[in-house]
C-alpha cells in the first residue's frame, strides 16, 4: 500500500492559508499585550466558550488525536476509558469543586498555589517538575508531527521539528497566552472540520456501526464486563487499576493540577465562567472520544478485511499504531479536503506545543525567576523575561523530540510521565485544599516522596531489576502490561505521597487560619452561593450533571 | 484597559473568516475534479465529500464572520 499523500494545489493554499493567518494572528494580538497579566493570562477577560475551546484545544495535541486513534486499534472500546473514566470525573470536579479556590485567590499558575497554601519550597519542587514535564511532553508533540510529515508527505525529519517550532515560537513569543488562546481555537475548527468527517465516511465505507460489532471480539467492544480478569481484556488492566490509577491518580492529576490545561480558566472574566470552562470542555472530550474511537474500531474492521486493502504501517517487524489517522485520511480524504487534514494534523502539533511553551513560560516567569532569581522584577522586565523563556522553551522543546525518538511507543511514555509527575501533584493539593491541618512540611515532604516513588520504580522496572507486577494487585512475574503498570505506579505513588503528606503533618507546624483563608475549603464563601442569583439552567452543576449521565450511560450501554 | 485594546476583533470573527475561505478552496477543488482528475483520490470520490463538506464550512464560516462583525469590549 503507498502511504504517501500527494499534495495539490489546493492543499498548499489552504495549508499556507493556516500558517499565514498564525504568524498574523501573533503580530495583531502584540498591540493588545502590554502588562505582564495580558502574557500571561491573557488580560484575565475572556469569555467561557472562549476559555472552554481553548481548554479542549490545549488538550487536543497531535498525541491526544494521533496517539488516542492508535490506541484505539489497539485496544478496541477499552481506550474509551482514556475518554470517560480517565477525564470526565476530574473536569466535572475541577469545574465544580476546585475552580472557585484557584479562581478566588487570584494566582497566576498551580506552582503559585502551592506557594500560597504551603510554602516556597513545594511551589519550587513543583514548579522545576512542570518545567521538565512541558519539555518531554512538547518534545513528544514536536517528533510526532515531525514523524506524520516525514512518513506521509515525504517532507525531511529535521526541517519539520525545526520549522514548526519556530513558528509556535514566533506567535507565542510576541503575545503570550492572548494568541495562543486564539490560535487554539481556530486550531479547535480546523481539527474538527477534519476528523469529524473521518468516521462520517468511514462507518459509510464499511456498512455502518453494526459491521464493527461483526469484526470484533467482546474483549475489544465492552467496556467493563471483561475488566475482572486481566487476560480476558485487550489492555490487560483490571478495573481496579482503571479506577484508581486512571480514573484517579492520573485523571484527577491531568485534569485538576496540569498548570497546561488550567491556565485557560485563569484567564475566564469571572468565577463562573472560569467553572464552566472545564464543563464545556467536557463536552467536547465526550464528542473527541467518540470521533477517535470510532475511527480506530473502523480501522479494525478494514484491517480484517483483506479486500479492503488497507493496512497499518510496519516498521522493523513492529505495527506503527499511529499510521492510522494519516492512513485513514488518505482513504478517505480527496485532494482538497486532504489539505484540511494534513492542516489539522499540524494544528494539532501546534496547540499542544503553544499550551506547553504558554504554560512553561508562565511558570519560569512567576514561579521560578520571580520567586527565586529577581523577586523586585518590574512588569516589562517580566515581560521580557516571559519572551525570552518561550524562546528557550522551544529549544528544550526540539531538544525533548530527539530524546522522544529514542523511545517505542509515544503514548506509553506519555502515561508513564504522567504518573510520575502529576499523581504526586494531585495528592498533595487535594489534601491541601479540603483540610486546614496539612502542614507547609507535609505538603513538601509528600510531594517529593511521591515523585521520588515514581521516579525508581519505573527506572527500576524499565530497567528490569524489579518485576513489572510488583505494584500490580494479582500479577505475579513480569505478566503486568505496561497500562497495568503505569496505572497502579500512578495509584501508589498518590498513596505514598498522601501518606507522607498526612504522616509529616502530626509532627510539624500548620499555618493559621489567617495565612489559609482562600484557599482551603471552608475559608471562602461556598462555591454555589456565586450562581444563586442565576436559573437553574444556567448554573455550573446542571450542566456538570448532564455531562456526568451522559458519561454513566455510555459506560452501561457498553457495559 | 486601554482604549486600543477596546477595539480587538472577537475572535469568532476570525474563526468566520479562516471557515470561508477554506470552505471555499474545498468547493472550488470540487468543481475542479468533475472535470480534472487530482492527485489524491478518496475511496469514497464518488459521494463528491468536497462539494458538500465545503459547503458546510462555507456556510458555518459566513455565520460566525456575520454574527461577530461589530467588535467587542471582551471576547
Amino acid at each position: 500500500m503507498d502511504t504517501t499523500i500527494t499534495m495539490s494545489a489546493f492543499d498548499w493554499a489552504i495549508l499556507l492559508i493556516y500558517l499565514g493567518f498564525i504568524v498574523w494572528i501573533g503580530y495583531y494580538l502584540k498591540r493588545f499585550t502590554h502588562t505582564d497579566e495580558d502574557y500571561f493570562l491573557a488580560g484575565r477577560r475572556n469569555s467561557m466558550w472562549v476559555c472552554g475551546i481553548a481548554f479542549m484545544s490545549a488538550n487536543m495535541g497531535a498525541m491526544e488525536v494521533i496517539g488516542y486513534t492508535g490506541q484505539s486499534v489497539k485496544y478496541g472500546l477499552y481506550a474509551a476509558h482514556f475518554y470517560l473514566i480517565g477525564a470526565i470525573p476530574a473536569m466535572l470536579f475541577l469545574g465544580v469543586f476546585m475552580m472557585p479556590f484557584y479562581y478566588h485567590s487570584r494566582i497566576k499558575s498551580i506552582p503559585g498555589y502551592l506557594n500560597a497554601r504551603f510554602n516556597q519550597e513545594t511551589r519550587l519542587l513543583n514548579a522545576i517538575m512542570f518545567v521538565v514535564n512541558m519539555v518531554l511532553v512538547s518534545g513528544i508533540a514536536l517528533y510526532l508531527l515531525a514523524l506524520v510529515l516525514h512518513t506521509f508527505l515525504g517532507w525531511n525529519w529535521d526541517l519539520s521539528i525545526w520549522l514548526a517550532a519556530l513558528l509556535v515560537g514566533l506567535y507565542i513569543t510576541m503575545s503570550g497566552l492572548l494568541s495562543a488562546m486564539f490560535t487554539e481555537i481556530i486550531q479547535f475548527f480546523l481539527i474538527w472540520a477534519s476528523i469529524l468527517l473521518l468516521p462520517l465516511l468511514g462507518f459509510i465505507d464499511i456498512g455502518g456501526p453494526a459491521q464493527i460489532g461483526a469484526h470484533l471480539s467482546k474483549a475489544m467492544t465492552t467496556l467493563w464486563s471483561t475488566s475482572a480478569d486481566p487476560g480476558a481484556n485487550s489492555m490487560a488492566v483490571t478495573w481496579g487499576g482503571l479506577l484508581l490509577g486512571l480514573g484517579f491518580a492520573i485523571g484527577f492529576g491531568y485534569w485538576t493540577t496540569d498548570f497546561l490545561i488550567i491556565q485557560r480558566a485563569f484567564s475566564a472574566k469571572d468565577l463562573r465562567s472560569a467553572r464552566m470552562t472545564p464543563i464545556i470542555g467536557s463536552y467536547f472530550k465526550l464528542l473527541l472520544g467518540a470521533v477517535i474511537v470510532s475511527s480506530g474500531m473502523i480501522a479494525i474492521v478494514l484491517i480484517n478485511e483483506p479486500a479492503s486493502g488497507f493496512h497499518l504501517l510496519v516498521e522493523g517487524g513492529k505495527t506503527n499504531y499511529d499510521s492510522v489517522m494519516p492512513l485513514l485520511m488518505k482513504r478517505y480524504f480527496p485532494s482538497g479536503i486532504i489539505g484540511i487534514g494534513v492542516t489539522a494534523l499540524v494544528a494539532m502539533f501546534m496547540a499542544g506545543t503553544a499550551g506547553n511553551m504558554s504554560a512553561f513560560n508562565t511558570v519560569w516567569t512567576y514561579d521560578i525567576y520571580q520567586s527565586v532569581i529577581n523577586k523586585d522584577a518590574s512588569q516589562s522586565r517580566l515581560l521580557r523575561v516571559g519572551r525570552i523563556s518561550t524562546i528557550v522553551g522551544i529549544l528544550l522543546a526540539i531538544m525533548g523530540a530527539y530524546i522522544a525518538k529514542s523511545m517505542p511507543t509515544v503514548i506509553d511514555y506519555l502515561q508513564a510521565i504522567a504518573s510520575m509527575f502529576l499523581a504526586p501533584s494531585v495528592a498533595v493539593i487535594m489534601l491541601g485544599m479540603f483540610t486546614k491541618k496539612i502542614t507547609p512540611k507535609g505538603g513538601f515532604w509528600g510531594l517529593l516522596t511521591g515523585v521520588v516513588f515514581s521516579v525508581l520504580f519505573f527506572v527500576l522496572q524499565d530497567a528490569g531489576t524489579i518485576s513489572t507486577s510488583l505494584l500490580v494487585p494479582g500479577q505475579t512475574g513480569n505478566g503486568a502490561s505496561f497500562m497495568a503498570a503505569n496505572f497502579w505506579r500512578a495509584w501508589w505513588a498518590w498513596l505514598v505521597s498522601a501518606g507522607v503528606a498526612v504522616g509529616v503533618s502530626f509532627v510539624t507546624e500548620a499555618k493559621s487560619e489567617e495565612e489559609l483563608k482562600g484557599y482551603v475549603k471552608g475559608t471562602i464563601t461556598q462555591h454555589d452561593s456565586y450562581e444563586q442569583h442565576l436559573p437553574w439552567y444556567q448554573r455550573t452543576v446542571f450542566w456538570a450533571s448532564i455531562t456526568l449521565g451522559i458519561c454513566i450511560i455510555i459506560n452501561l450501554y457498553f457495559w | 484597559m486601554s482604549t486600543e485594546q477596546n477595539q480587538m476583533r472577537p475572535i469568532w470573527y476570525f474563526v468566520g473568516w479562516i471557515l470561508i475561505s477554506i470552505g471555499g478552496i474545498v468547493i472550488l477543488s470540487g468543481i475542479y475534479n468533475l472535470f480534472f482528475e487530482l492527485p489524491n483520490t478518496s475511496v469514497m470520490e464518488g459521494l463528491h465529500p468536497n462539494l458538500w463538506w465545503g459547503t458546510i464550512l462555507l456556510i458555518v464560516g459566513i455565520i460566525y464572520a456575520w454574527k461577530n462583525k461589530d467588535i467587542r469590549n471582551s471576547q
